[in-house]
């Protein structure tokens, strides 16, 4: 996996630097807290519900063993001893102080790692498909342009202000596992006849308040051109964007008032400018980063055999849920689960984050990935190794066999962190686990996700969830909405509401109700969206709002 | 009046037209879009000013009426009324870049310690308001010097 090499270290240092002077100047009253904002921000420190937040970037979800050490040290002497992985396969440590952040941010950099453009109006991490490397679908390796595009946005003089965040996903497999037709920019990268590598680009994709499915702006370009097309997009997006109004801020809004052809055509025309400045394609340094993302040595050697497999039930079904199959067919792809019923979706202590490291070393070339789904996988498992590290895993109960299950919900922080937030989430997700706390009738139910935003920010992906969960606020009370039919991969899709929110007390009942409609109309293998595509929403309406008779769903529970 | 110019404080005899020391002899004048089209209409055919005015745009202000004149121009300033609006580092880019403008170009306003992501896009003179030293602001030029440089 990409390390950053010496000189980009100092960058990291040098930036924390940089923002230790700035943090002094504020705390002195010499630098507005407005102005502050705006570079605390972009070091990806927040000011939350409770205390700052500091966001650190995994580019690509990748860490080594050495690396998830790191962040352990700082759960330890910043936070209180965890961290929470988020959907965009970042890390956030949640009881930060302000004088510390700046020591915290050179710790990291000592790690080769940094939170630069976590946050704020400007180029925000780059996604990818969290298998990328290892899964059998793959036609491109999208790692090496994540990085490329990571460095060209890093501190981009004249795309460091945009009118919004901006998101950037770039998927090169067969299967979308990066949701890019619901970012800002989403980028598909395939071969073309000759084996060269050819990307289609969608704009205008986005949750949020307005869900918005991204269009596509240009077709089979070859993928050295991308730069170009980036600049192109932003430049015409910094310059018409709007500023006036945050929340019509991002580029599907812009996108959307212009028509997708009128946009296209400006962006076209920047294009031509911006490629007439474009230097010379440096192919020796795609080439580097390309060699950085290269297999890891292995050694299988060293940890094989250790514990002998037997027939144990409990594993056999940790292995049909948790693993899924490699490109390499001696090896498995590992999932670990961090939603348990114990802990929030997302969280770890900093002990099992160490424990987890000596297993990356022991079975997985020292590698650890994090998924969008807030969970973790190792990538490198010989399946010879699969038992010994279920059982390591066990041990640090992280072998929750429930990987793509009902209780692998995706949560957003909601109202117990978060300062936007109008509902809670994480005491929900833990209700409605303890309400299904039955591994066979999870199983049974099968691959469904539960999608949860505590506000319409939708930093849950509720849009796209095959059950999505939205808090809002009425009259100071916590109530939900559901949606139905969402989707983010390849057949990209927004859910569509059931009808009027649900409250507190009665929401879980009303998605035990959800449940209990799709496994009485599902047909024989089923997926809950093809279900939802078949029957329409009608029979989950009708059992959710109809039947005043079950507790779950009592007519004085709903909202008029 | 004192600028940063190249990284260094100069003095200018560029100023805006209500600024105090400003000449009445309507040289090396910088004056608004609006009234610098009209100084320009109002000459004759032949009839051109050893020098044309200096510019002031603000950041919602394109380049596209100026674009025959911009090479004659010795000063385009740029209002950063908010450092945070991204459209002026893109106005910047465009008039370097885009126009292969080779004259000043100039930030007035809300100047904290961005400068030198301001120079990369074009800007290179500068004058500062409240409370930042020229001494504070140069050291801000070289706080950050690591760049991918792949623009």
């Amino acid at each position: 996996m990409y390390q950053p090499n010496s000189l980009e270290k100092d960058f990291y240092k040098a930036r924390a630097d940089q923002f230790a002077n700035q943090v002094e100047r504020y705390l002195d009253g010499k630098l507005e807290a407005d102005v502050f904002q705006q570079f605390r921000l972009r070091n990806g420190l927040y000011v939350e519900r409770y205390s700052p937040m500091i966001r650190v970037a995994i580019p690509y979800g990748q860490l080594n063993s050495s690396q998830l050490r790191a962040l352990a040290d700082i759960a330890d002497r910043y936070d209180r001893g965890y961290g929470h992985f988020t959907t965009r396969q970042n890390i956030q440590f949640n009881w930060v102080a302000i004088e510390e952040a700046p020591q915290l941010l050179h710790d990291l950099a000592e790690a080769g790692m940094h939170a630069i453009q976590t946050s704020g109006s400007c180029v925000r991490n780059i996604t990818t498909d969290h298998l990328a490397g290892i899964s059998p679908d793959e036609i491109v390796d999208p790692r090496p342009w994540c990085e490329l595009i990571r460095q060209w946005s890093t501190l981009h003089p004249e795309f460091y202000w945009l009118p919004r965040k901006f998101k950037i996903a770039v998927s090169g497999s067969v299967e979308d596992r990066a949701a890019i037709r619901f970012h800002d920019i989403g980028i598909e990268l395939y071969r073309g006849p000759q084996n060269q590598t050819l990307a289609t680009i969608i704009v205008g994709g986005g949750m949020g308040r307005t869900p918005v499915i991204g269009k596509i702006l240009t077709e089979h370009e070859p993928a050295e051109r991308l730069l170009a097309w980036l600049q192109a997009i932003i430049h015409v997006y910094n310059k018409y964007g709007r500023r006036d109004n945050k929340y019509k801020a991002r580029i599907k809004i812009l996108v959307n008032d212009r028509g997708i052809e009128q946009f296209a055509e400006e962006v076209e025309s920047a294009y031509q400018k911006y490629q007439d400045l474009q230097p010379a394609w440096d192919r020796q340094r795609l080439a580097e980063i390309e060699h950085s993302f290269e297999r890891p040595k292995i050694d299988d050697q060293q940890a094989a055999a250790r514990i002998i497999p037997v027939n144990n039930s409990d594993f056999l079904r940790w292995r049909h849920f948790n693993t899924e199959a490699h490109k390499d067919a001696e090896r498995l792809i590992v999932h670990v689960s961090l939603k348990s019923k114990d802990a929030a979706p997302g969280d770890m202590d900093s002990a099992s984050m160490r424990h987890l490291a000596d297993i990356a070393d022991l079975y997985s070339g020292g590698e650890v990935r994090v998924t969008h789904r807030q969970n973790l996988l190792l990538p490198w498992v010989h399946k010879r190794n699969l038992y010994a590290v279920w059982h390591h895993l066990k041990e640090i109960r992280l072998a929750t066999p429930n990987i793509g299950m009902l209780t692998d919900m995706i949560v957003c922080p909601g109202l117990d962190y978060c300062s936007l937030a109008n509902a809670s989430t994480i005491p929900l997700a833990k209700e409605l686990g303890q309400a299904i706390d039955n591994m066979d009738r999870i199983h049974q139910i099968g691959r469904i996700s539960l999608k949860m935003s505590g506000c319409m920010n939708a930093c849950g992906h509720h849009h796209a969830g095959d059950i999505g969960i939205l808090g809002v606020d009425k009259k100071g009370k916590e109530w939900y909405q559901i949606t139905l039919g969402g989707d983010a991969g390849n057949l990209a899709r927004i859910g569509d509401r059931t009808g009027p929110a649900i409250s507190r007390e009665s929401i879980v009942g009303a998605i035990l109700n959800i449940l209990d409609t799709y496994l009485e109309i599902r047909e024989s293998g089923e997926s809950f969206g093809a279900c939802v595509r078949r029957a329409g929403l009608e029979p989950f309406r009708n059992n959710l709002y109809a039947d005043h008779q079950k507790p779950r769903g009592r007519a004085d529970s709903v909202a008029a | 009046m004192q600028i940063i110019k190249n990284r260094e404080v100069v003095q200018t005899a560029w100023l805006p037209e209500q600024h105090a020391l400003c000449s009445d002899s309507a040289e090396r004048q910088i004056l608004p879009l609006q009234a610098w089209l009209e100084r320009m209409d109002s000459l004759g055919p032949n009839e051109r000013p050893a020098s044309l005015p200096g510019i002031i745009l603000q950041p919602d202000e394109g380049l596209e009426l100026l674009k025959k004149w911009l090479s004659e121009i010795p000063v385009v300033a740029i209002n950063v009324e908010n450092f945070s609006d991204g459209r002026i580092y893109s106005l910047a880019f465009e008039l370097r870049q885009f126009c292969q403008y080779r004259g000043e170009i100039r930030a007035v306003g809300a100047i904290y310690d961005n400068l030198s992501m301001m120079e990369k896009c074009g800007f290179d003179a500068f004058v500062l308001q409240g409370d930042l030293s020229a001494e504070e602001a140069i050291a801000y030029f070289n706080e950050i010097k690591f760049d991918y440089s792949l623009r």
